[in-house]
């Protein structure tokens, strides 16, 4: 059911009316969320600016499911970078200021989890944005028209099975 | 088609969610602060902790904290603390910098070494203590804190590194080890001697057959014969005659010559003979060096009875000086520590502390009310517990004074070498029970004095446990009918005081301990006269299995020594004596020839 939603999903999103710069935005700040420990406080600015920022609310849904598993297998990845990172002694005083100052330990960037995945969402974010602009882009100019007249997509996008599992999982 | 930038009717929407995460933390606050303090404590404890439950007044800055359980992290079903009330008042604004700054804390119904009905051990994985971040530049880096060595705690507990001879007592066996033929030296002895027999009989056999006196014997006795019918006149004869005598001398001075020899071989044989005895006396020291006696000492039985009562009173505290080691390092290095687990990835924490800012952490003063023997309530004051001294600039202390009761304790971990020192005495307190680790045996101290004193300088170990009762009692199960236990049941059954003294010294990972009591000797006397017999039968079994070897080696050799020493003895005798009697038979007829007048 969860898969069938996830593809239902991506073809509304892709099918949307949003532009393919709002779309691919959308899925890079999703990718934020889904990269990074969830409960830290940096998510809710990303948060905000999904909310904020006329970006495509179904793309970052959408970022933030694929990349939530993604952001589990690269764990022990963020976890080296964060070490690497905070053991840097070039980069000590620059920890040891956010450290004391106000609100900044609450992110939680002495993790070295939390700020592996920061560095790691923050250098691909660009990346990401524009690879997902020209796939969706690509897509709309390609494949997009003809899978819209397809059976298929008719039956994902029209099916009730969604609004009855909706019911139950709000 | 121009695209708006900003979506400003989120703003209600996200308002919304603003609101829900505040109704969620009034709702569910105090539930998440229960279990942060949980999870952390129990991390940082080694042991569970459980709160009942905790209240928190961000606009009030008090916390509440009501049934705090601490489990003990050496003992199954003990807790190492409980507090029926922990009421802090604590600095709003460092909270934004994740700083937790108590200003006051009043802790009632502490109580200590309390039962338990589940395990509240925790078994987890050390932290990465050599995780050190490298001090920024310019900065002098501080001293790494002297704490524990991944290599001292995985050596165990401290009850592992001590060894004490509790299973020779416990088990009170004697063990007889077995007799190796190839560590006793009685048969080499015994091959020695007999080569050197054979020899002796091989060179006195052929000295005796080169003496050739029975030629010389026989002319002799011939010319006696001839001598009787010849003429004073015949002066070839006489010659003859006096030739005869020097001859005959001469093999007497051979057979002389060989008896000293043989003589002399014959008591070098009679010493290698005494060899063997001594070598069979050897054999036997070596056996009855064999006997492998339990600890009997005076010394041993301490450390065996009491050891394990003191290594546990010592560990608890090692165990917590340790905790506070890890999380109030010296200096102001930055240090890491395992995060919260959590559904992802914990990863590390790394701390930066720095200079003239607040610590993670800091109770500066604090109020505790606690029982010992739930019918008194003592007080005592805590100051400046913080993960950071050197921030600070105080060393944490804590100190308890009652009629009954007089403790303290001193983390001074501003220095690089940290030193933590914990005393107390108790005086006409009811004293724990003591197990004794030998057939099921309790001690139940009474009422008594107990002084413990604790010092970890650096590495440096210093530590006492001392307990006067003149009240005890003692109880035992039914392994104590038997072994060992039955003979401690025996003597300490009488004894109504008791006198532990018990000393730790060394290093962490490489401690010792001397423990004496007033029971130590009667226990040691009793064990000995106990196993005196035992030791005796023993004794005297390995000696007839050192006779079963060593007679049938030695009887031989010796029976083969006096028989060629006498058989040469005997061949030289006769030799002697046929010459003697030769030389006798010529003489006479020389007298009678010369009519006794002597030529030249």
């Amino acid at each position: 059911m969860i898969i069938l939603k996830l593809i239902q999903s991506i073809f509304n999103t892709l099918h949307s009316e949003g532009t393919p710069g709002q779309v691919a935005a959308g899925i890079a700040l999703g990718a934020f969320l889904g990269l990074t420990p969830l409960a830290s406080l940096h998510n809710v600015l990303i948060f905000a600016l999904i909310c904020f920022f006329n970006v495509s609310w179904g793309g970052a849904m959408l970022g933030w499911a694929i990349f939530t598993p993604i952001g589990f297998i690269l764990d022990p990845v963020f976890d080296a970078m964060g070490h690497q990172l905070l053991y840097a002694q070039s980069l000590t005083g620059v920890w040891t200021t956010l450290y004391n100052a106000p609100v900044m330990p609450l992110t939680n960037f002495n993790n070295t989890v939390v700020l592996g995945s920061f560095v790691f969402s923050t250098i691909f974010f660009l990346p990401f944005f524009f690879f997902f602009r020209w796939g969706v882009d690509r897509y709309r100019e390609t494949a997009g028209a003809w899978l819209k007249e397809t059976k298929f997509y008719h039956v994902i996008t029209a099916t009730k099975l969604i609004n009855v599992y909706k019911l139950f999982f709000p | 088609m121009k695209i708006a930038l900003f979506r400003w009717k989120a703003i209600i929407p996200f308002g919304t969610f603003v609101l829900l995460l505040v109704l969620f933390w009034v709702c569910f606050g105090n539930w998440l602060v229960k279990r942060g303090l949980e999870a952390g404590g129990t991390a940082a404890a080694r042991a569970k902790v459980e709160i009942d439950q905790v209240r928190i007044s961000l606009w009030q800055s008090r916390l509440t904290i009501y049934g705090l359980t601490i489990a003990s992290p050496t003992e199954a079903f003990k807790n190492t603390m409980q507090a029926d009330e922990l009421d802090a008042d604590f600095e709003t604004l460092p909270l934004l910098r994740k700083k937790f700054i108590v200003d006051r804390l009043a802790a009632t119904g502490m109580r200590f070494g309390t039962a338990r009905t589940t395990d509240g051990r925790v078994k987890q994985s050390e932290p990465d203590t050599s995780a050190t971040a490298p001090a920024p530049a310019g900065r002098a880096a501080p001293a790494k804190a002297k704490g524990p060595s991944k290599t001292s705690q995985a050596l165990g507990t401290l009850a592992d590194r001590l060894n004490f001879p509790i299973l020779n007592l416990a088990t009170g066996k004697m063990d007889v080890g077995s007799l190796d033929p190839s560590k006793l030296s009685t048969a080499a002895t015994a091959r020695a001697l007999q080569a050197r027999a054979d020899s002796a009989q091989k060179a006195w056999n052929a000295a005796l057959n080169d003496l050739h006196t029975g030629p010389t014997v026989d002319s002799a006795v011939a010319l006696a014969g001839r001598l009787k019918g010849a003429k004073p006149t015949d002066l070839t004869a006489i010659n003859n005659a006096r030739r005869m005598l020097g001859l005959l001398s001469q093999a007497k001075d051979k057979v002389d010559n060989l008896g000293r020899g043989i003589a002399a071989g014959a008591a070098d044989l009679q010493h290698g003979v005494a060899q063997l005895d001594s070598a069979k006396a050897r054999d036997l020291a070596t056996a009855r060096s064999l006997v492998k006696l339990p600890a009997l000492d005076a010394s041993q039985i301490g450390a065996a009875v009491f050891g394990p009562a003191a290594a546990g009173k010592f560990e608890k505290a090692l165990h917590w000086v340790r905790v506070a080691r890890e999380y109030a390092p010296a200096g102001l290095v930055p240090h890491s520590r395992p995060a919260p687990k959590r559904v992802r990835r914990a990863g590390m924490n790394v701390l930066f502390p720095r200079e003239h800012d607040l610590p993670a952490f800091w109770l500066k003063a604090a109020d505790v009310s606690f029982t010992l023997d739930s019918t008194r309530n003592y007080s005592g004051k805590l100051a400046d517990l913080t993960t950071s001294q050197a921030l600070t600039g105080r060393p944490t202390t804590f100190s308890a004074q009652a009629p009954v009761i007089q403790a303290g304790a001193l983390l001074d971990h501003r220095r690089p070498q940290a030193l933590d020192t914990v005393s107390g005495v108790m005086s006409a307190v009811k004293l724990p029970d003591l197990a004794i680790p030998v057939g099921g045996i309790h001690l139940a101290p009474g009422t008594g004095t107990m002084a413990f004193r604790f010092a970890l300088d650096g590495d440096n170990l210093r530590a006492g446990w001392d307990v006067k009762s003149a009240h005890i009692t003692w109880a035992h199960d039914s392994a104590a009918n038997t072994g060992a236990g039955g003979v401690v049941w025996q003597v300490v059954s009488g004894i109504s005081t008791l006198d532990i003294s018990a000393q730790l010294s060394g290093t962490p990972d490489n401690p010792s301990i001397a423990v004496r009591s007033n029971l130590d000797q009667a226990i040691s006397d009793r064990i000995k006269g106990l196993m005196g017999d035992q030791v005796k039968a023993a004794e005297q079994k390995l000696e007839a299995q050192v006779n079963a070897y060593a007679d049938p080696l030695i009887a031989p050799v010796q029976s083969q020594v006096t028989s060629i020493t006498g058989n040469a003895q005997q061949q030289l005798s006769g030799a002697q004596s046929t010459i003697a009697d030769a030389q006798k038979q010529l003489q006479q007829r020389m007298k009678s020839l010369t009519g006794g007048i002597r030529f030249p």
